[in-house]
């Protein structure tokens, strides 16, 4: 990366930061809030630097990458960043056994409502975590509901990629639709739309209360601790994604969550907690593995498996949409896949819980 | 320069089709329409032809279905007139009728190169482009995928493919009619705050369409989805019980005995 965030920082003092705009290196940060973390005049460089130099870059008519413009122009006309249908919203509900009760068509006062998100709405891998979402749910007597084909992406990454007004017209249009219904909390598998909903939705007079899915299943462990009844005999290691773990500071919601499985040993990475090396999807990394590594950076998920595997876990625990499949290739790309599994947490809940689709480790 | 180039919107292939009940065309209050790619591509030559050779650029469109949001994005990426077309009909218009509008507002603007895309899935063999010029009386060339000046005002070139990778560079005498396959650089990204602010500021010029409704050169008797006639069957369960019903339908075939 030519120009690190200190660099930025100083092209900026003497006025030269149009280098920086036109070079690769305004593409390449993921996100990830270690810069923010640790800088020592506690700038908050991910959250606003970043976005308002790459907002300065597409105003000054500097193209993105290609695939974030797919991105961005999916996200633009469909409201998810894959340019699937809005009808095809639903599709990882065909053959769920548990009632979904789609708001969008007969609206009710719901306890939860539930956004899926863009990930676990249309990714096969994705759909199976959904699924286990939902059997979660219902298992634990939550009145529950989701906003079917009107569901639209909440718009984190690409604030934080500069587009400012896609993330201020998804805001609008999910602020009116989320102001129809009658619910107590929005929860949420996506950290990332956790992050927005939580952090700038509100400076958009569009306040709802969130907790992402550790959080709200761990503040309710009593009631299903009953339910975790089958073994799990694993070695497991969890990888704190940035925007729960490092961002918002929760590491322990997912760790009590996969401890109070039996039968599950949860050993640490060297990195983890506020230190846990990110998995190279945020921010729109996800979309830009291909322009990340043409410019000389790294595939952080296959650094990071490789910290997954000296711990000599069996599985990596993952609570974000992105990691499945970032983190399942790359143990593909280790040559690892008969030591490493990666199971999202609602998986392991839910084959504790005898609900599961999957098999077990 | 003044270069006029229309958009038009097509059916978008991401939601699926719904014939109408008459089996005489799409139903198209449940069709989604999004922008024909090919026009996309002739806006992006046109702008390109902006920055290069300080040309003028007037963008036309029918108004049918959600235009405006296209329009305003012509805007944001920098053309200078806009012009709607009324249509208050359900089907979109087909060649003859945009062909017919075209050839009247044309020479009222003072346009020397029309540039349009020269495919789209709502015309018959992409013969609108070609239409107008015969109209016009003006040169043609088509399946084009960049225009650039010739140092000479009347003359340009465009470069034109054929099959087979063979790439044509062509004299283009104006006033002009190019059908754009693709731009010379993919269509430009223009951010959504920038959309936003043409909507809250440009206003369009409008203007009557035809007359009178054109049939077509070629009445359509009926529209269908293709029949499904075969299904692929998916294989499921672990590896060995995928092996095992692969080898069963190998059996099953006589492939393997």
């Amino acid at each position: 990366m030519e120009y690190t965030p200190r660099r930025i920082i100083a092209e900026a003092w003497s006025g030269t930061l149009e280098r920086v705009i036109r070079s690769p290196s305004i593409w390449m940060c993921v996100g990830c809030y270690t810069c923010s973390l640790r800088c020592p005049r506690q700038i908050d460089l991910t959250d606003t630097v970043w976005p308002a130099m790459r907002d300065y870059a597409l105003q000054e008519g500097i193209q993105p990458p290609s695939e974030l413009r797919t991105a961005f122009q999916n996200l633009y006309l469909y409201g998810n960043v894959f340019g699937h249908s809005p009808r095809k919203r639903l599709e990882w509900t065909r053959g769920l056994e548990v009632t979904v009760r789609d708001l969008s068509k007969s609206p009710e006062p719901v306890e939860v409502l539930w956004l899926v998100g863009c990930y676990p709405s249309y990714h096969p891998r994705n759909q199976v975590v959904a699924r286990e979402m939902a059997r979660i749910l219902t298992a634990l007597g939550i009145r529950w509901g989701i906003l079917g084909k009107e569901e639209r992406a909440l718009g984190d990454c690409d604030r934080l990629f500069g587009e400012e007004g896609l993330f201020e017209m998804l805001v609008e249009s999910n602020r009116r639709l989320f102001e129809r219904f009658q619910f107590e909390k929005i929860v949420l598998l996506d950290p990332h739309a956790f992050r927005a909903l939580e952090k700038f939705y509100p400076r958009f007079g569009a306040v709802f209360p969130a907790e992402h899915y550790t959080t709200f299943l761990a503040s309710r462990l009593e009631q299903l601790r009953p339910w975790l009844v089958k073994r799990i005999n694993a070695r497991v290691t969890y990888h704190d994604n940035c925007c729960v773990g490092r961002r918002c500071r929760c590491f322990d919601a997912p760790r009590k969550l996969l401890t109070a499985i039996p039968g599950i040993e949860l050993v640490e990475m060297e990195r983890n907690r506020e230190h846990a090396l990110c998995c190279g999807g945020g921010g729109g990394g996800m979309w830009l593995d291909a322009f990340i590594t043409q410019h000389g950076g790294r595939r952080l998920s296959d650094v990071r498996v490789q910290h997954a595997l000296k711990t000599g876990a069996e599985i990596l625990a993952v609570s974000c949409p992105f990691e499945l499949s970032r983190f399942e290739d790359a143990v593909k790309v280790a040559g690892a896949e008969d030591r490493l599994r990666v199971r999202d947490i609602l998986e392991l809940l839910a084959e504790s819980m005898g609900l599961s689709e999957g098999g077990g480790p | 320069m003044n270069v006029l180039v229309t958009v038009r919107l097509v059916p978008d292939l991401v939601e699926p089709l719904v014939v109408s009940p008459q089996e005489d065309n799409l139903d198209w209050e449940e069709t989604s329409l999004v922008l024909n790619e090919s026009d996309d591509h002739a806006l992006e030559e046109a702008l390109l032809l902006k920055e290069k050779h300080r040309a003028r650029i007037t963008v036309t469109a029918f108004d049918f279905g959600e235009i405006d949001q296209v329009l305003y994005m012509a805007a944001a990426k920098g053309v200078d007139r806009i012009i709607k077309i009324s249509w208050p009909h359900r089907e979109p218009p087909n060649s003859l009728e945009i062909v017919e509008t075209l050839a009247r507002l044309v020479p009222a603007l003072g346009i020397d190169l029309v540039l349009m895309g020269c495919q789209s899935p709502t015309e018959f063999l992409g013969m609108a482009a070609p239409q107008l010029a015969a109209t016009l009386g003006w040169s043609y060339v088509g399946v084009v995928r960049g225009v650039e000046g010739s140092g000479r005002s009347e003359a340009w070139r465009a470069f034109k493919e054929y099959p087979g990778a063979i790439l044509a560079e062509m004299e283009v005498r104006l006033p002009a009619v190019v059908g754009i396959l693709t731009a010379s650089q993919p269509p430009r990204y223009v951010p959504v705050s920038r959309i936003r602010a043409a909507a809250q500021q440009v206003q369009f010029e409008t203007i009557e369409g035809p007359d009178e409704l054109k049939e077509p050169p070629a009445a359509i008797r009926r529209v269908y989805l293709t029949p499904v006639t075969a299904h692929a069957t998916m294989l499921r369960g672990s590896e060995e019980e995928v092996a095992r019903q692969l080898v069963e339908i190998l059996l099953e075939k006589g492939i393997l005995k």
